[in-house]
C-alpha cells in the first residue's frame, strides 16, 4: 500500500482511493499508516520533484517568452471604446499633441499612400475574442477586419511606421505606430499571466504527486483553466490589434478547454472521494460526448455547433453537481459539499452571462465590455476554485474570505450591469458605484456571516475551562474514565461523526484525508494506576456530522486542549503524591515515637488493667498509622486479619469465637471504612471480654446489595443496654459508626448477653464526608480520598 | 542443652522485658548478651558492617533482632547473619506485612510482636524455636503473591502494594514453588483461620499444618537468597 504524503502541504485533492478508504477504516491500521507516513522519507525526492521543477521552469520560461513577444507588438497611440451606436470612438491619447483626436469616431485605418486596403472598424472589432459571437457572419467579419488591420500595421511597421486614420466627419490624421515595449503591458496582463502560472503549477503538483487517472483529470482541468487565463492575458496584452490567427487559435483552444474541463469535472465528481456505482459509464460517456462535440465544432464551425458545445458543457457541469450530491449521500465528505456549492455558483453565473451575451444586441458597447471583462471575472473565479480545491482543509479563514469575496464580486458585477442597463449611468460611475456598494455589503455581511456559520465557536473558552476542570476531577476519582471523558469533550468541541481511540504514538495533532480525519495524541498520564497504559491516539472523523472539514486551527485547538488537560492531571497527581508522602511521614513518626513510648509505659504498667488499656491504645495507634500509610484494603483481606486478631484475643481470654462472613461483592474499603470497622470490632469485642465476661462471642459480617451488617453477640452479663452510660469505648463505637453514615443498636440477646448490630447502607459511598462532618472529623479519617470542596 | 541468647534492642525497658520472656521460655539459659545498637551487636558477633558473621567458639543459639534501631535497620544484621547457625527472630512494633515480609525474606525464622502479652510472647518464642513460626494473614497473602509471580519488587522492603502482581517478573524456579497443599494452607491463613481450624478444614493433623508452614518459610528463605544472588549478580555486586 502506498503511504500517504508526509507533509500536509503537499496533499493533493484527489487522493488515491486506497488512501481514502484507509482513512475510513476504523482500525489501528489507520494510525499505523499515518505513523509510517510520518517516518517515511519525503515523497518529493526523485523523479517527481525533477518533473515538477522541469515543468514549472518550462512554464516560467514560456511566460517570459510570451511577454517578450508581446512587448514587440505594435500599438496605436490611443485608446478606443465602443459607442452605444456600434462605432469606435477615441477616448484617450498617449501624447499631448494628439489631444485633438479625443472624441472622434474612427471609421477605418489605412496606410498613407493607400497601398493596402483600409480596415473598416465597428464595435465588434474591439472584441478580444471571437468566441462570444454566435453569428457566423459577424465572426467572419471580425476575423477579416483583424486580418486587414494586421496587414496595415505590419506594412507600416516595415516601412515608415505611419498609419492614416479616417474619421467620421473629421479630416484624416496620420499617426506613428510603434512597439509597445514592456511598459505597454498593463498590470492586468501580468496578474492574469501569473494567475495562469499558479493554476498550472497546482495542476502539475497534483498530477505529479500521484499517478492515477483522477490526478490526471485534475491536471487536465487545471491546465485548461490556465490556458484560458493565458489567452485572456494575451488578449489584454496585445490590445485590440490582435491578429486573426491568434483569434482563430483562441477560438479552438477555448472550445477544447471548455469541453475538456467539463469532462474532467464529471470524472472528478464521480470518483472522489470514492468511485460511484456507475462511475465508469458516466465518465466514459461524458468524455466520448465532449470529444465528439468538440471535433464537430472544430471541423464545422457554426452557430448550431457552438450552441451545442455550450449546452453540452452546461449539461455536463449539472451532471457533475448531481454526481457530487450522490457521492455525498454515500460518504459524507465535507469537501464534496463545498466544491458542489462552488460549482453551482459558477454554473449560475455562467448561465447569467450567456443570457446577457445572447440577448444584448441592442447595446454593442455593453456586449464588448461583457465579453471582455465579464468573462474575465468568471474565468478568474473558476480558476481560483480549481486552485484552492486541493487545499480546502488548510485554509479555512482564507476560504471564508475567498467565498465572501467571490460572492461580493458577483454582486458587484451584476450591480454594475444593472446600473448601466437600467439607469444608463456612465461606465465609470456605474462601476465605482457598484464597487462601493458591494464592498459595503461585503463588510456588513462578513461579521454577521462569520458568527452565524455553523460550528464556528460552539463552545466558548469559559465552558471549555469548566469541562476541563470537571474532567480532571472525575479522572482523579476514577482513573479509568479518562478515555470516555476525552471522547465526550471532543464530541462537544467538534461534533464529529465518529470518535475512536486507537493505540499508537503521535507527536502532534495531524489532519488526514484532506481534513476529513483528525488524529490527536491522547495525553499520557503517569501515575501508579495509569502508568501501564500504552500510548493512544484519538481519531475524529468528519466534523459537524460530516458537514465541515477539520482545519489546521482545529488540530491546534485539540492539541492545546489535551495539553491543558494533561497539565491539570499531572498537577493533581503531583499534589496527591505529595499528600500521600506527607501522610506516610506523619504515620511513621507517630508510630515510631509515640508507639515506642506507649510500649515502654506498657511494660511498666502497675497492674493488668492498665496494661490492657495501654495495649488497646497502642493497637488503636497502629490502626491509625496504618490507615494513614496505606491506600486501600479489600474487604475480604481486612476480614481475614480481623478474624485472626479476634481469635487470638478471644483464645487468650478463654473465649470462643464464632465467626460468620458472607460477602456478595468484592469491594475495596476506603481508609475511613477500614479504620472505623477495625476499631468498632476491637471495641465491641473488648467490651464483651472485659465487661460482660462472656465465654462465647459470635461475630457476623454480611455485605449484600451494598448493605453492610456487622453484629457482635456475646453471652455475658450485660443487660438493658438502653440504660447504659457509654464510656469512651462505646462512645467511640458510636462516633465511628456515624463516620460511616450508618446506625448502631444494642439489644438484649437470648437467653443472656448483649447483641450489637451495626448497619451501613449504602456501603460503597458511606465514607464520603459531608460538609458538616468535615469539621468534626478527626485523626486518621482525614486521609480520605475526596476533595474537601466536593460534597 | 544450654541456650546462649543475644538480644538486640535499643529500648532498655523493652530489653529487660525480652530478657524475662527468654528466661521464662527456656529452662536453661546459659547467658543473655544484650546489645543496644547495631555496632554493639557487631562487636559482640565479631564481624564488621557488611561482612558475614562467623560462628566462633561459643556461638549464640538464639538471636533477637529489633527492627527499629537508631543506627540502621535490623534487616542489615539479619543479612549479615545469613550463615550463622542460630535461630533468628525479629521483634517489632509493626505488625503489617510491609515491614515483616522483608524481614522474613532476609532470613528471619520468625517474628515477635512487642505489643503482645507476656504469656503470648513466651508461647510464640517457644513455637518458633520448635519450628512452628507464626504467619499473619497479611504475610500469608504476601507469600502467595511472592511464590506465584516471583515478587522481585518486594525484595528489600520496598513499599509496593502487595495486591497487584507484577507481570514482568520471571516465574520462580521449581524448588521455590509451593506445593498445592502449601498454597491451600496459605490461602486459609490469609483468610484468618487458625491452625486448628485449618487442620480441621483440610482433614490433616495439626502438626502437618505446621510442617507446611515451616517448609514455606524455608522456601522463602531459599528463594530470597537465590533472588538476592541473582539480583546481586545482575547488578554486578558479586
Amino acid at each position: 500500500m502506498r503511504p500517504p504524503p508526509p507533509q500536509p502541504h503537499s496533499s493533493g485533492f484527489p487522493h488515491s482511493s486506497q488512501e481514502v478508504e484507509r482513512a475510513e477504516r476504523p482500525l489501528g491500521t489507520q494510525i499505523d499508516a499515518a505513523l509510517k507516513g510520518m517516518q517515511d522519507a519525503p515523497r518529493w525526492m526523485g523523479w517527481r520533484f525533477r518533473a515538477l521543477m522541469a515543468l514549472v521552469l518550462a512554464a516560467c520560461v514560456g511566460v517570459f517568452a510570451l511577454a517578450h513577444a508581446l512587448s514587440k507588438q505594435a500599438r496605436l497611440p490611443f485608446d478606443v471604446q465602443a459607442t452605444p451606436g456600434g462605432q469606435v470612438r477615441i477616448t484617450a491619447v498617449d501624447y499631448p499633441p494628439l489631444q485633438h483626436l479625443v472624441g472622434r469616431v474612427l471609421v477605418s485605418v489605412s496606410r498613407p499612400h493607400g497601398a493596402v486596403e483600409p480596415a473598416l472598424l465597428d464595435a465588434d472589432s474591439l472584441r478580444r475574442s471571437a468566441r462570444w459571437l454566435t453569428d457566423v457572419h459577424r465572426r467572419q467579419n471580425l476575423l477579416d477586419t483583424h486580418r486587414q488591420l494586421c496587414l496595415v500595421v505590419d506594412a507600416a511597421m516595415a516601412a515608415d511606421q505611419q498609419v492614416t486614420l479616417h474619421f467620421q466627419g473629421q479630416p484624416d490624421e496620420t499617426v506613428v505606430v510603434a512597439a509597445q515595449g514592456w511598459r505597454g503591458l498593463s498590470p492586468l496582463f501580468w496578474v492574469l499571466l501569473l494567475m495562469a502560472l499558479g493554476v498550472y503549477t497546482i495542476g502539475v503538483i497534483v498530477a505529479v504527486s500521484e499517478v492515477s487517472s483522477r490526478a490526471y483529470a485534475f491536471g487536465v482541468l487545471a491546465w485548461a483553466q490556465a490556458s484560458r487565463l493565458t489567452m485572456l492575458a494575451v488578449g489584454q496584452g496585445w490590445g485590440w490589434l490582435l491578429p486573426a490567427w491568434v483569434m482563430r487559435w483562441d477560438l479552438n483552444l477555448g472550445l477544447w478547454s471548455t469541453v475538456l474541463s467539463a469532462a474532467a469535472l464529471v470524472q472528478l465528481a464521480a470518483t472522489y472521494p470514492r468511485p460511484q456505482p456507475h462511475a465508469r459509464w458516466l465518465v466514459g460517456g461524458s468524455w466520448v460526448l465532449s470529444l465528439a462535440a468538440a471535433l464537430w465544432a472544430t471541423l464545422q464551425p457554426g452557430s448550431p455547433s457552438w450552441w451545442t458545445v455550450q449546452c453540452l458543457c452546461a449539461a455536463l457541469s449539472a451532471l457533475a453537481v448531481w454526481s457530487m450530491g450522490q457521492s455525498y449521500k454515500l460518504t459524507q465528505h465535507p469537501v464534496t459539499l463545498l466544491v458542489r456549492r462552488f460549482v453551482v455558483v459558477a454554473l449560475a453565473a455562467w448561465a447569467f452571462l450567456m443570457i446577457s451575451l445572447g440577448s444584448g444586441d441592442a447595446r454593442p458597447d455593453m456586449q464588448v465590455l461583457l465579453s471582455t471583462y465579464g468573462i474575465m471575472v468568471w474565468q478568474v473565479y473558476v480558476a481560483l476554485i480549481v486552485a484552492v480545491a486541493p487545499y480546502l482543509s488548510r485554509t479555512r479563514p482564507i476560504l471564508l474570505e475567498f467565498s465572501m469575496l467571490a460572492a461580493s464580486s458577483t454582486v458587484a458585477a451584476s450591480l454594475d450591469l444593472l446600473f448601466v442597463a437600467a439607469f444608463s449611468l456612465g461606465q465609470f460611475t456605474s462601476m465605482t458605484l457598484s464597487l462601493f456598494l458591494s464592498f459595503g455589503v461585503y463588510l456588513l455581511v462578513r461579521r454577521w456571516l462569520l458568527n452565524r456559520l455553523p460550528g464556528r465557536d460552539p463552545i466558548t473558552m469559559e465552558r471549555l475551562f469548566q469541562r476541563l476542570y470537571r474532567i480532571a476531577r472525575e479522572v482523579e476519582r476514577r482513573p479509568d474514565s479518562l478515555d470516555a471523558s476525552l471522547m465526550r469533550l471532543m464530541r462537544e468541541l467538534f461534533d464529529p461523526l465518529e470518535v475512536q481511540i486507537v493505540p499508537g504514538e503521535l507527536r502532534h495533532a495531524t489532519l488526514r484525508g484532506n481534513g476529513s480525519v483528525l488524529l490527536v495524541p491522547v495525553p499520557h498520564i503517569e501515575g501508579p494506576t495509569l502508568s501501564r497504559r500504552p500510548r493512544t491516539v484519538m481519531l475524529l472523523k468528519h466534523a459537524s456530522k460530516g458537514q465541515r472539514l477539520f482545519s489546521s486551527e482545529d488540530a491546534r485547538l485539540a492539541e492545546r486542549v489535551f495539553e491543558q488537560l494533561h497539565r491539570a492531571l499531572s498537577f493533581d497527581q503531583a499534589v496527591e503524591q505529595g499528600r500521600s508522602e506527607e501522610r506516610l511521614r506523619i504515620a511513621q513518626d507517630l508510630h515510631d515515637d509515640i508507639g515506642a513510648r506507649l510500649l515502654t509505659l506498657m511494660y511498666q504498667a502497675p497492674n493488668a488493667e492498665i496494661e490492657e488499656y495501654i495495649r488497646h491504645t497502642i493497637q488503636d495507634l497502629k490502626t491509625l498509622t496504618r490507615g494513614l500509610a496505606a491506600q486501600s484494603h479489600s474487604l475480604t483481606e481486612a476480614a481475614g486479619e480481623w478474624k485472626r486478631d479476634l481469635s487470638q484475643r478471644l483464645s487468650a481470654a478463654r473465649c470462643e469465637l464464632d465467626w460468620h462472613m458472607s460477602v456478595d461483592d468484592e469491594v475495596m474499603l476506603t481508609m475511613v471504612q477500614w479504620s472505623s470497622l477495625t476499631r468498632i470490632l476491637r471495641e465491641l469485642v473488648s467490651n464483651a471480654i472485659s465487661h460482660a465476661r462472656a465465654t462465647q462471642v459470635r461475630v457476623s459480617l454480611t455485605l449484600s446489595q451494598d448493605r453492610l451488617t456487622l453484629s457482635v453477640t456475646d453471652n455475658g452479663l450485660g443487660r438493658e443496654p438502653a440504660t447504659w452510660s457509654h464510656g469512651l469505648g462505646l462512645g467511640g463505637v458510636r462516633k465511628r459508626v456515624k463516620q460511616l453514615n450508618g446506625s448502631v443498636r444494642w439489644s438484649e440477646a437470648e437467653p443472656k448477653g448483649i447483641s450489637c448490630e451495626v448497619v451501613v447502607e449504602p456501603f460503597s459511598t458511606s465514607a464520603q464526608p459531608t460538609l458538616t462532618q468535615q469539621t468534626t472529623v478527626q485523626g486518621g479519617a482525614g486521609g480520605g480520598n475526596t476533595h474537601p470542596g466536593l460534597a | 542443652m544450654s541456650v546462649k541468647v543475644l538480644i538486640l534492642e535499643d529500648n532498655p525497658v523493652a530489653r529487660g522485658f525480652l530478657c524475662r520472656v527468654v528466661r521464662e521460655s527456656f529452662s536453661d539459659v546459659s547467658s543473655i548478651v544484650e546489645a543496644g545498637d547495631l555496632d554493639a551487636a557487631r562487636r559482640t558477633l565479631g564481624h564488621a558492617a557488611g561482612g558475614r558473621a562467623a560462628a566462633g567458639a561459643d556461638p549464640f543459639q538464639l538471636i533477637l533482632v529489633d527492627l527499629e534501631l537508631p543506627d540502621g535497620s535490623g534487616l542489615e544484621l539479619l543479612t549479615e547473619l545469613a550463615n550463622y547457625p542460630a535461630t533468628r527472630i525479629v521483634t517489632t512494633l509493626y505488625s503489617d506485612d510491609e515491614h515483616l515480609f522483608p524481614a522474613l525474606q532476609c532470613g528471619a525464622d520468625g517474628y515477635l510482636l512487642k505489643e503482645d502479652r507476656f504469656e503470648v510472647l513466651v508461647e510464640e518464642l517457644q513455637k518458633i524455636v520448635r519450628g512452628q513460626p507464626p504467619l499473619s494473614p497479611a504475610i500469608a497473602r504476601r507469600l502467595l503473591t511472592h511464590f506465584r509471580t516471583g515478587d522481585m519488587a518486594g525484595f528489600g522492603g520496598g513499599a509496593a502494594s502487595p495486591v497487584a502482581p507484577t507481570p514482568s517478573a520471571p516465574a520462580p524456579l521449581d524448588h521455590e514453588r509451593l506445593t498445592p497443599r502449601e498454597s491451600e494452607v496459605l490461602t486459609y491463613l490469609s483468610k484468618g483461620f487458625t491452625i486448628k481450624e485449618i487442620a480441621a478444614l483440610m482433614g490433616i493433623k495439626w502438626f502437618t499444618v505446621n510442617d507446611h508452614i515451616k517448609s514455606i518459610y524455608k522456601k522463602l528463605n531459599v528463594s530470597s537468597r537465590a533472588e538476592a544472588a541473582v539480583l546481586a549478580s545482575k547488578q554486578g555486586l558479586v
